[in-house]
């Protein structure tokens, strides 16, 4: 009997991990990885920080293994190339020049920016940051008194304008909502993401839309809602994401925000499996499902699901893991809560040292830890066992954190 | 403060300087600190009843590990939660990287690490 073939779309990071989790599971047979860009699988979270900043793909860790890696290992690397359809009768993948039969397929096509649909948004100097090109390519307008301006105050707009800024751009920041990082963060933390942005000299612009660029050929001046016009040699959309579910739902398989996926990473078909960005689970941690858009679920995910291609599936939940470098202050999240009854903070908050817990019902169902790492590992353990906690113990930094999560 | 030592005959293969990096006594079992030696930024843990040297990098980007944590024979780089088994360097999540190990001697009491030559950042 000839050997199987697995066959990856995707060549992001989801990818990349599933390879090298195949060959690690002792997978023997052919690994086929198609994927649009033009480099082998890398990791995205340096593309807004470290990348952007230096203008250097190699200065970051942002490349995951060199392409020798796939050469010796024998792994098909069809990149620039696009997957058109998923044959699931002939269990084939429909490429430009014909296609590739499988035995097993994994989705990890991720996401691609969410255009802005207003008018002007097609001139030129209107950049996207997703891929190490985009990322190269914004590096480059961003000269010293270059002015920026950056539509949307999330993670990517925010530390896109803290790299802007540290390379001497005048930087201007437009957010939609009241407060910056509204999807993800409560919104004193926006709040304070304010104040740090303004301290650094970026204009902050909350609650205020663009609705038009005017510029000819070139983007000149981004008009807002209230009427302001923004002068602008550079604009960058980051408006969030959106998962590249389009392979997956043209082949019927079953797709909501993103493809719909269990614990082992199986779609409604069982030969097909997805991971990262664009597969949704039902996290029981979070109570409900989410699809991630961060590098431990890209890295986790596809572990998972590259195992269970191998019929070795360990179930992959977790409590949700995210970080954000800007400037000197680094961030990370833990959970995705949507409502508490309590919020505590241990800590030093005119330091930008702290943790926020939030609780509900005595549980931690979020924190998030500003300039303070180490106390991820301790919480993420009290909430991945649910624990019951007392908040004055979470305050008093007497008590150390890791001795409250070592006690059952 | 650091004070070059007088680099032992046979001992300087490498090129490289022994470089004093404090006292011995200084570096608790169990507990690691950063100290900054001829240029160049090193790690040192109180282990095993002595001490190793690392250099206080992360492999991810950067950071500088003393500003992690130290815990159960692992070193947390607290920044992105990369973790190192404190005995060899070897990345235990992610697995596929290591510290850089710097050599190290006691000498009457006080701490020598080889730097190598250039490797002031």
């Amino acid at each position: 009997m000839s050997k199987k073939t697995f066959v990856i779309v995707g060549a992001g990071q989801a990818g990349g991990q599933a390879v090298q989790t195949l060959l690690s599971e002792g997978f023997d047979g052919r690994i086929v990885v198609v994927g649009d860009e033009r480099h082998v699988p890398y990791e995205r979270p340096a593309l807004s920080k470290e990348v952007l900043l230096h203008g250097e793909p190699q200065s970051a860790s942002a490349l995951m293994l060199p392409a020798a890696f796939y050469e010796d290992k024998g792994v098909e690397l069809r990149l620039s190339c696009r997957a058109s359809a998923i044959d699931r009768e002939h269990k084939r993948v429909v490429l430009g020049g014909g296609g590739i039969g499988y035995d097993k397929l994994l989705l990890a096509t991720g996401s691609r920016p969410r255009a802005l649909n207003i008018p002007g948004a097609d001139l030129d100097g209107v950049r996207f940051l997703r891929t190490i090109d985009d990322s190269v390519a914004l590096h480059r307008c961003m000269k010293e008194g270059a002015r920026v301006v950056i539509v949307g105050g999330g993670f990517i707009g925010l530390e896109a304008a803290a790299a802007a800024r540290s390379m001497g751009c005048e930087v201007t920041v437009l957010e939609m909502h009241p407060n910056l990082l509204q999807r993800i963060a409560a919104p004193h933390l926006g709040r304070l993401y304010e104040d740090l942005h303004r301290a650094n000299g970026v204009e902050i612009r909350v609650s205020s839309v663009a609705i038009g660029m005017l510029g000819n050929s070139r983007v000149e001046h981004v008009i807002c809602s209230d009427g302001t016009m923004i002068p602008a040699d550079v604009v960058l959309v980051g408006v969030g994401v959106v998962p590249n579910v389009e392979l997956a739902r043209d082949a019927g398989l079953n797709v909501e925000d993103g493809i719909v996926v269990d614990e082992f990473g199986r779609t409604s078909d069982p030969d097909i499996f997805a991971a990262g960005d664009v597969a949704c689970h039902t996290n029981e941690y979070v109570g409900r499902r989410v699809r991630l858009e961060s590098w431990e679920n890209a890295r986790n995910q596809s572990i998972g699901a590259a195992k269970a291609m191998c019929g070795r599936g360990t179930p992959y939940c977790d409590v949700p893991w995210f970080w954000s470098d800007q400037f000197d202050v680094n961030m990370q999240m833990l959970g995705l809560p949507d409502r508490w009854d309590d919020a505590v903070v241990r800590g030093d908050r005119s330091e930008m040292k702290f943790t926020v817990f939030y609780l509900r019902q005595g549980q931690i169902v979020g924190a998030s830890m500003v300039n303070r790492g180490g106390d991820v590992t301790p919480t993420r353990k009290m909430m991945r066992e649910r624990r019951i906690v007392d908040p004055k113990l979470l305050t008093d930094q007497a008590h150390p954190l890791r001795r409250m999560a070592a006690s059952a | 403060m650091t004070h070059p030592s007088t680099p032992t005959v046979g001992e300087s293969a490498a090129a490289g300087t022994w470089l004093d990096a404090g006292a011995a006594d200084e570096v608790w079992q169990g507990e690691m600190v950063g100290v900054s030696v001829g240029g160049a930024e090193v790690l040192l843990l109180g282990l095993d009843g002595g001490v190793r040297a690392y250099e206080d990098k992360c492999p991810h980007n950067g950071g500088l590990l003393s500003k992690g944590e130290f815990c159960d024979g692992v070193v947390v780089c607290t920044r992105h939660q990369w973790e190192f088994c404190a005995r060899t360097g070897v990345g235990l999540n992610p697995a596929d990287t290591k510290l850089k190990e710097i050599p190290i001697r006691v000498v009457s009491g006080r701490i020598e690490v080889l730097v190598e030559d250039g490797a002031a950042r």
